[in-house]
């Protein structure tokens, strides 16, 4: 009697575990997408800005799984607030050279940024996931109305086959 | 006396060799700097003439620098590039010029080329605290992407020393 009821209990336990873990596994990513952009001021008083943003570069991966490495990097934003602390927000995309690309939601301030993927087409159909991103370059303009940078995504992703 | 003579003789040969040996390459020493860097870039490109054969295209993009040094030279430098690629079959040559600028204003003028599969890089102008630079250094390229029909990406680590006059 009593093994029967520690046997239903293991039972039970294994299958509440199986159902718990998702059907696709959670994949860790870590790149560094570095940027040229152009920046359209909209306004400028005080110290505050609003702009719109527009950027084009390439992605290197941190990462041992070499996940969107060689991908390029496309970004189109606004943001407003004081000059070097603006609050963000916009949609980047990121495309394999097969051209299967992943559309993401991009927000926050400089010092907190964060992301989740939206959509995916060819092999990411159906890609879920995000993370937090951290510019880890930036420098003086080289050109007016430019900007250059690097920011590192880190995050996982789950992709439902 | 003969040995005597042989000694003096001897003794100032070493002297002036150690002055020589000591003075002459640590004053060029000091001033050869080694730096290591990844720079990324985008820009656009032009094509000027294409055919099966032959691919004529210039390129001008704006970028970033991050050192892979400590002590961290040119991080945080961005440029603006400026080159002409010639493809004649399966060979590529490129040259340019690009600006390098530092977080103070100071800049750097450099010619890139490319050829049989390297590039290289040569200072030959700079402002400010990079007044009299020469230099060069080796690129290696991470990850390159053409995206048509207007323009491309690329990121390269660099390799190379420079000389700064008088430091």
């Amino acid at each position: 009697m009593f093994i029967q009821k520690v046997a239903r209990t293991a039972v039970l336990a294994l299958l509440t575990s199986c159902l718990a873990i998702p059907s696709a596994r959670a994949e860790p990513f870590d790149f560094t997408a570095c940027m040229t952009s152009t920046i359209a001021t909209l306004s400028s008083s005080e110290g505050v800005n609003a702009f719109g943003v527009d950027s084009k570069g390439i992605i290197m991966s941190n990462h041992e799984n070499k996940l969107f490495h060689n991908y390029t990097y496309q970004f189109v934003g606004v943001g407003y607030g004081p000059t070097g602390a603006p609050v963000g927000f916009g949609y980047f995309k990121i495309t394999d050279p097969d051209e299967s690309f992943v559309v993401a939601e991009f927000s926050g301030p400089p010092s907190d940024l964060s992301f989740k993927f939206l959509q995916g087409t060819g092999k990411w159909k159906g890609v879920t996931g995000g993370g937090k991103a951290a510019r880890v370059a930036s420098g003086r303009s080289i050109a007016p109305g430019t900007l250059q940078g690097c920011v590192r995504f880190t995050g996982t992703l789950d992709l439902k086959k | 006396m003969i040995p005597s003579t042989v000694s003096r003789i001897a003794a100032a040969f070493v002297a002036k060799a150690a002055l020589l040996l000591c003075l002459v390459p640590t004053a060029s020493l000091a001033q050869a700097q080694q730096y290591d860097f990844t720079s990324c870039h985008s820009g656009a490109v032009k094509v000027l003439f294409a055919d099966k054969d032959v691919t004529v295209r210039s390129a001008e993009g704006w970028g970033i620098v991050m050192s892979n040094q400590a002590n961290k030279p040119f991080d945080n430098a961005t440029f603006h590039v400026v080159t002409t690629i010639r493809t004649v079959g399966k060979e590529t040559s490129e040259v340019g010029y690009y600006k390098l600028m530092d977080s103070d204003g100071d800049f750097i003028l450099a010619e890139v080329s490319r050829g049989d599969g390297q590039h290289t890089s040569r200072f030959f102008h700079g402002t400010g605290k990079w007044k009299g630079i020469t230099g060069s250094g080796r690129s290696e390229r991470i990850v390159f992407r053409m995206v048509p029909p207007d323009w491309a990406a690329a990121c390269s680590r660099t390799v190379g020393t420079f000389v700064l006059p008088g430091r």
